[in-house]
């Protein structure tokens, strides 16, 4: 007994120390070292990048045959995507620099620019693409015509041997007319270049979802000499503007048959802050404010100055004359009259170079004149929130060309934005003032909503005090608007929609009465329809209305629509009708429709179409809608609309 | 909840006295030492004319007993042992309780019966499914399945992990995200986990109404565990090098209570496959205390803390080049050591406290209420901006160069050295030192902006850490003697955590929380990068969690109940089952790229499913039965394969619904003293599963989800098994299984991107009906020869695999796979894309040899060799899996090849075991 409780003691002992010595090995890594330094390669081993280029023979692969290496240092890499698959060397013993195609991504994290890098020539080949001189390996016939083999990914770090990093890389400085055939696969700069044309809205290139496009622009100096700026539509900037000034430009040069041409690393490589040519000046920002109170002392000419703002006019409703910027910087404003149609949209901030330009009043309007396009750099987006101010309030003096809202507001003076020559009434607590809407505008046919409204608008004038809309949305609330004598019927398949953001369609409304979801824009295999959901939601309840403009019906008198569900479990789609709409569903009197809608038998996901609706007795003009009910954690099915037509 | 019990127990009385009692002989086993109640004993009246199995309470019942002289015997240690004789004058005799001299492990006595099927496994899957079997039990068939037959991956009729119950003590172990059970969890507890009994498909039990595929009890209770006192060490050159093993058992001591402490440690550099090291330790701790003799209390305390490596199958064209099959591209050297990238780390303890409760003479209750907890973790490298590092990355490979002389550069390459074929972590290092980046706007704040060595390449843990929490109260009670009741309750509830935890920063200084994914499809968007909108452009360091992250919870309630009913000629069992279950997902971070739909709680997601199942035995005599049972059931659709892109959004497949299985099987056996068999056929009907996949795709540059619904599957086949007792020393063993599982329907697939909520397949039909059922082999055979004589054993088996399919790609059994393609003009080519790719067939030999030397004071030695694979067959591949990727332009199959896992070679593992008192 007592021997086997010693034993059971012993045991214990043994298994313990055992744990604490296993327990004990240790599973924590040293970091390895990682100063970067070059290999122990002997000079004689190294040969000059001329070697490899006498072996080039135009229009053949051929391997270079040499085992040696040439010592280059990386020069441009692929992080911004505009390279790809490839990077740039420059060699160390000679002015030549090469492309190497390389069959893997994302290099730059191994390669970055700056590297030096011993390329192995063993077993390489070199070619001409184009006329481009380029190093691979191998032949790649596997396409329908049998190009430079890439280096295999496998080969990638035994071909090119990372050496020392952090060489500082200087561009050669050249003219675009000096360009030469041995600056090819080098990084050269250009001063004094700008982009021959450049709008506030071109990019570097086109990022179009899958089918991203490459795009060339072509590069002026002040000369006229061109070369080709060639920008892929995979690199991250190639939704970026394009600068629209004039300054120095980095790149790497290549060739494409005849077309010379650049390729920049990224944006960073374009530091255009020079006015462009013929434009010198207007290194100096003038504000709008000091622009109005020259006018007033009576300088007329302006010096060589720019005026930097945001643009508050939305040419694209046709409300502002297509020649016209009005452009608000801080709390002042200031007309600008282009020479042509601009194409700038709302809310971009803009540097405008007015160097030598002239100010005068177009009955009462300060409006500079006249701008061309060359003198437009676009700086990015900005946004303006309008002031606050009652009809009294508006002082011509300060306020002209800014955005006021003026709240509690009420529209009299015709039956639509257009009528009476555009010129309506509005009318606050304080006065009224004249909003006028030219005949052009896209809501000149819109009726006039009724009730107390909020208007935003430009603060304008025409001999007197006169106001103007930028875009329907810009009167909220109230009642009425529309459609008042309607010449179209409804043919809506929500395709002007943008996934995930509210419907909203000029002449329809969209409208949460309970909770704050609306009828959102959906995409689905390519189609887009409105979409209500309380998945998710967080109100208890949700009722959310998408009502069709009104229409005539003795003209238009057949509705029909599609609808689908997805996660059905309740019924929470209905559609209405009403004769008078009072602007908020809620107080409105509606009938309901009983059309053919999707059910919960139904397969999910799939429209299934209303058939035709006569509309004829249910009034001489009405609206139409669709009724979303619903509540988060309950009654969550998902309703969609297509395809609404009253014809 | 008592009052439901109570109202039960009244029930059952009520019939207990209507009832009238046969001719009959009853009586109850004890252990001799311990004097605990023996389940699952086998008992047998008179050389086995008569033969059954004791119950939970260790009660057993002969009905239509003969009148006169007979002979009790029970099973011991292989050796058929007598208890008592006694005579018989019809009427009702009960025995009273009987003594036994009961062996803490009542199997063969030997190390093989107790072996961790995951350490035979050979090269594992991604996705591990490899079945585990802690024990045997009495059936020839289904102790050769497990021990002869598992290496191969063969599963008994085509079943996989989900299809049974594994339960601990009461505790339903089955993971409810997925069906499946973590074996990991109690790995190396071996010597503690034997008090078990396997429910063999369908068959009646004391317990639970299983799966389909049966099931797994395991007694944890430390007073019904004989005294002992056990060290053991193992050598070995599976998945560990060195196991050393102790146990106490305190056995049911004189004051009431009783102790289990068993502790172990596994370790090895390396395993059988280079880079797969191994470290853990186990422990478990069960003490029972004896309150009175109706009521006792257990607790336990398990776990087995643990890193291993993994190794994931490779390309045919990778393991030709390494010249192994047992080549793993998941490690490489750093500074000289083997370092892997994938790693396990995993520590999920569990606990549970038990009571049982005898209710007069002839019932008893216990119910188990367990926690399980703790981290669950799979290391990998993430990389962000820099190439893919992977050492068998598909465009490393030779096949991938056009060029024969550039392909023969990259062969060259990859032999020339190891390294040139694992991961160069040094490099890796070096990568993220030459970084040198700088953003604004960090955490959100626009004041603050970070620079510096922004990581190209860091080591990650996906984690999946696995929270369960199990009520279950099982009441058995006899009715009479003709007729048994079984009834149980269950709660469960489990919460999966899944999300990505930086381990290692690789030498830099910081990463970024970014979708990587999503930068390449919305450049320039700054909001659908973020894979947390509310931290946006948070850096993360070691630590810290990051990407996705979110939880699976899945409650259920169930209800079972089981009669069972003996008389002469016939047993009839009846068994329904009821349950409730619910899922939902409840993310913690607003992704960028679907705001709307990836914080919070989701939709809650319910499902009833119900299951009914029946058996008949008649007993022709006594030692020829036929038995039949069939079942049918439905069972919920796995969390885990219900949402389309659980990583980013709530969203699960339309018209999720159960999936139906129905099964029967008809068996004939024969239990004669020396030849016992047994001979089945089965049927089994799955309709209606719903199967998801991930992968990552190159052209969308994104995961992928590929979901399949409306499978269903047939399987048939015949099974059998049987021992021969040649004489006292020799005897052979056969067990075989002939199968066909095939698709009987045309599933239909749903394809979706992580990064895009556009579901740009919808209902693709799958054309597999017809299809083998891939994954295991569907025939496999062992044929054995044991020698028993002195304490010393020694058994070879020779083993056969066969019929075992490639787990294929569904999305080339398209329409769309075979597009522009003439099946007569093209046969070739057509064939090449649909048909599935059969394995070869393969034999494996397996030996064991084992000795006991008994010494004074009933201490003993235990020596014994368990050696896998003699003949050292290194090519048989056990499976492995096409990759869902397809090259639909070139129509080239081989431009994705497919991955393999190979059986280990030789294998072994040794131990000496001393057992004292």
């Amino acid at each position: 007994m007592k021997f086997n409780f010693k034993l059971s003691k012993l045991t214990f002992l043994l298994l313990g120390t055992l744990l604490t010595i296993m327990s004990c090995v240790k599973k924590e890594f040293d970091a390895p070292p990682t100063t970067s330094q070059n290999p122990e390669i002997p000079a004689s081993e190294i040969v000059s990048l001329e070697e490899v280029m006498k072996k080039l023979v135009v229009g053949r692969y051929t391997p270079v045959a040499i085992d040696k290496y040439v010592k280059c240092v990386v020069v441009a890499d692929d992080r911004s995507g505009n390279f790809f698959k490839n990077i740039i060397l420059e060699d160390f013993n000679s002015d030549l620099g090469i492309s190497v195609l390389l069959d893997q991504n994302e290099i730059n994290a191994i390669y970055p620019i700056g590297r030096t890098v011993f390329l192995k020539l063993t077993d390489l080949t070199i070619s001409e693409f184009n006329g481009l001189p380029q190093l691979g390996m191998g032949v790649d016939a596997s396409g329908s015509s049998p190009r430079l083999g890439f280096i295999p990914s496998a080969l990638v770090a035994s071909t090119l041997i990372k050496g020392a990093s952090g060489v500082p890389v200087v561009p050669r400085m050249r003219t675009i007319s000096t360009l030469t055939a041995a600056d090819l696969n080098t990084l050269i700069q250009l001063d004094g270049v700008e982009f021959q044309s450049v709008t506030p809205t071109t990019t570097y290139a086109e990022n179009k979802g899958t089918t991203p496009q490459s795009v060339n622009h072509n590069l002026t100096d002040c000369a006229k000499n061109v070369v080709i700026v060639r920008n892929s539509g995979y690199s991250d900037f190639a939704a970026e503007l394009l600068p629209s000034g004039n300054g120095k430009l980095t790149a790497i040069y290549s060739v494409f048959r005849n077309d010379k041409q650049l390729f920049i690393r990224d944006p960073s490589d374009i530091v255009f802050d020079k006015a462009r040519c013929g434009q010198a000046g207007g290194d100096t920002r003038i504000t709008a404010a000091q622009l109005r109170i020259d006018f007033k002392a009576g300088k007329t000419t302006i010096p060589a100055v720019f005026v930097q703002g945001v643009v508050i006019s939305d040419g694209s409703n046709g409300n502002i004359d297509s020649r016209t910027v009005i452009l608000q910087d801080g709390d002042a404003g200031i007309a600008l009259r282009f020479s042509a149609a601009h194409n700038i949209p709302l809310n971009k901030t803009v540097k405008i170079n007015i160097n030598g330009l002239s100010m005068a009043e177009f009955r009462g309007l300060l409006q500079v004149a006249t701008v061309t396009l060359d003198n437009v750099q676009v700086i990015g987006n900005g946004s303006v929130t309008p002031k606050q101010l009652t009809v009294n309030q508006i002082n011509l003096d300060i306020h002209e060309s800014t955005l006021v809202i003026i709240k509690d507001a009420e529209l009299s003076g015709g039956a639509t934005l257009g009528s009476n020559g555009g010129n309506i009434t509005l009318k606050d607590a304080t006065g009224s003032a004249t909003l006028f809407t030219r005949s052009a505008a896209t809501f000149a046919s819109q009726a006039l909503k009724t009730g107390k409204l909020a208007v935003t608008t430009i603060v304008s004038e025409f001999d007197n005090l006169q106001l103007q809309l930028r875009k329907i949305e810009d009167i909220e609330g109230g009642g009425g608007g529309g459609n008042p004598n309607p010449t179209t019927g409804v043919d809506e398949k929500f395709d002007g929609q943008s996934n995930n953001a509210d419907i909203n369609i000029p002449g329809w409304e969209n409208i949460a009465t309970k909770g704050t979801r609306k009828w959102q824009a959906k995409l689905f295999s390519g189609n887009l329809y409105a979409q209500s959901t309380a998945f998710n939601d967080s109100a208890p309840e949700m009722e959310t209305w998408l009502i069709t403009p009104e229409v005539v019906t003795a003209t238009y008198s057949t509705l029909s629509f599609e609808s689908a569900n997805a996660f059905p479990v309740h019924d929470g789609l209905s559609v209405w009708y009403t004769t008078n709409y009072t602007g908020d569903p809620a107080s409105t009197t509606w009938t309901k429709i009983n059309a053919k809608l999707v059910t919960t038998s139904d397969p999910q996901n799939t429209f299934i179409s209303s058939g035709n609706i006569d509309l004829k007795g249910f009034g001489a003009k009405v609206r139409i809608a669709f009724k979303y009910n619903g509540a988060g954690g309950t009654n969550t099915s998902t309703f969609r609309i297509d395809n609404v037509v009253i014809k | 909840m008592r009052r439901n019990l109570k109202g039960i127990l009244l029930i059952c009385f009520a019939f207990n006295t209507i009832l009238t009692f046969g001719q009959s002989v009853k009586g109850r086993i004890i252990d001799k030492l311990t004097k605990q109640e023996q389940p699952a004993l086998l008992i047998s009246l008179d050389d086995a004319d008569h033969i059954v199995y004791t119950n939970a309470l260790g009660n057993f019942n002969f009905a239509g007993v003969e009148t006169g002289e007979h002979t009790l015997l029970t099973k011991l240690g292989g050796q058929w042992v007598k208890i008592t004789s006694f005579t018989f004058n019809g009427g009702e005799l009960d025995l009273g309780t009987l003594e036994a001299d009961v062996p803490s492990s009542n199997l063969a006595g030997n190390e093989i019966s107790i072996i961790d099927v995951i350490d035979l496994a050979g090269i594992e899957g991604e996705n591990d499914n490899v079945s585990s079997v802690l024990a045997a039990s009495r059936d020839p068939f289904v102790n050769a399945a497990a021990f002869n037959l598992g290496n191969g991956r063969f599963r008994p009729r085509g079943y996989f992990n989900e299809d049974s119950e594994m339960m601990m003590n009461g505790m339903v172990m089955n993971d409810q995200d997925d069906g499946r059970v973590l074996w990991t969890a109690w790995s190396g507890l071996n010597d503690v986990l034997r008090n078990q009994t396997q429910i063999i498909n369908q068959s009646m039990n004391d317990y639970t109404f299983g799966g389909i595929g049966g099931g797994t009890f395991v007694d944890l209770r430390a007073s019904n565990q004989r005294k002992i006192q056990k060290a053991v060490y193992t050598l070995s050159n599976r998945s560990y090098q060195h196991r050393l093993m102790f146990t106490k058992s305190s056995g049911l001591m004189e004051n009431g209570w009783a102790y289990i402490v068993a502790l172990s440690h596994r370790y090895a550099e390396q395993g059988y496959v280079k880079g797969t090291h191994f470290e853990g330790t186990s422990y478990f701790l069960s003490v029972d205390r004896k309150i009175n003799t109706n009521h006792s209390l257990n607790a336990v305390l398990m776990g087995t803390p643990q890193r291993r490596g993994r190794s994931t199958g490779s390309f045919q064209e990778m393991y030709d080049i390494a010249g192994t099959n047992f080549y793993n591209g998941n490690w490489g050297y750093q500074n000289g050591e083997v370092r892997s990238a994938r790693e396990y780390r995993i520590n999920q303890p569990i606990a549970m406290l038990r009571h049982d409760w005898k209710v007069g003479k002839f019932s008893h209750i216990f119910t188990t209420i367990g926690v399980q907890w703790g981290t669950f973790g799979s290391t990998r490298l993430d990389w962000y901006d820099a190439p893919d590092p992977r050492a068998d990355y598909y465009r490393r490979l030779p096949s991938n160069a056009s060029d024969p002389v550039t392909r023969q550069n990259v062969l060259d390459y990859l032999s020339a050295d190891e390294n040139n074929r694992q991961i160069d972590w040094a490099g890796l290092y070096e990568a993220n030192s030459t970084r040198d980046y700088t953003f604004n706007n960090v955490n959100g704040d626009p004041n603050q902006s970070i620079s510096g060595k922004f990581a190209a390449y860091v080591l990650e843990a996906e984690h999946y850490d696995n929270q369960k929490l199990s009520y279950n109260s099982t009441l058995n009670t006899r009715i009479n003697d003709k007729l048994n009741l079984t009834g149980s309750l269950q709660y469960l509830r489990e919460k999966v955590h899944y999300y990505r935890q930086l381990e290692d920063l690789l030498g830099a200084d910081f990463y970024m929380d970014f979708n990587r994914f999503a930068v390449r499809d919305f450049p320039g968007d700054n909001q659908v990068l973020q894979n947390d909108l509310d931290n946006p452009n948070r850096v993360i360091r070691e630590g810290d969690k990051f990407g996705h992250n979110y939880a699976i919870v899945n409650s259920k309630v169930s209800a079972f109940g089981q009669l069972l009913y003996k008389t002469n000629k016939f047993d009839v069992g009846f068994a329904i089952n009821a349950a409730q279950q619910q899922f939902y997902r409840e993310g913690y971070t607003r992704v960028g790229i679907f705001p709307e739909s990836s914080l919070g709680k989701s939709q809650v997601y319910d499902f009833f499913n119900y299951g009914v199942k029946g058996s008949v035995t008649y007993k022709i005599d006594g030692r020829n039965y036929i038995v039949a049972t069939g079942s049918h059931r439905t069972r919920s659709p796995y969390a885990n394969e219900s949402f389309v892109s659980p990583r980013v959004r709530d969203q699960v497949v339309n018209n999720l619904t159960n999936e139906k299985i129905t099964a029967f099987d008809l068996s004939y056996h024969v239990r004669y003293t020396n030849f016992k068999g047994r001979i089945s056929g089965f049927l089994t009907d799955f309709k209606d599963r719903i199967t998801s996949d991930v992968y990552y795709n190159e052209e969308f540059q994104t995961f992928v989800n590929y979901l399949m619904s409306g499978i269903n599957k047939r399987h048939v086949g015949l099974e059998a098994g049987m021992e021969f007792n040649l004489n006292n020393n020799f005897s052979v063993l056969a067990a075989g299984s002939l199968g066909d599982f095939r698709y009987t329907s045309r599933p239909k697939a749903t394809i979706s991107r992580d990064n895009s909520a556009e579901g740009f397949v919808q209902d693709r039909t799958v054309y597999i009906n017809n299809y083998y059922v891939p994954g295991m082999p569907q025939n496999a055979g062992t044929l054995g020869l044991k020698y028993n004589r002195n304490q010393t054993w020694v058994n070879v088996n020779v083993n056969f695999f066969g019929k075992n399919y490639l787990q294929f790609n569904p999305d080339r059994r398209t329409e769309k796979g075979v597009e522009g393609l003439d099946p007569i003009e093209q046969a070739e080519k057509f064939k090449e894309i649909i048909d599935l790719e059969k394995l070869p067939n393969a034999m494996t030999v397996d030996l064991f040899l084992g000795k006991t030397i008994r010494l004074k004071n009933r201490n003993s030695l235990s020596i014994n060799l368990n050696v896998g694979n003699l003949l050292n067959t290194k090519n048989f591949i056990t499976g492995g899996f096409e990759q869902l990727r397809f090259d639909f332009e070139s129509k080239e199959p081989s431009r994705f090849p497919p991955r393999y896992f190979y059986a280990f070679g030789t294998n072994y593992s040794f131990n000496i075991s001393y057992t004292f008192n």
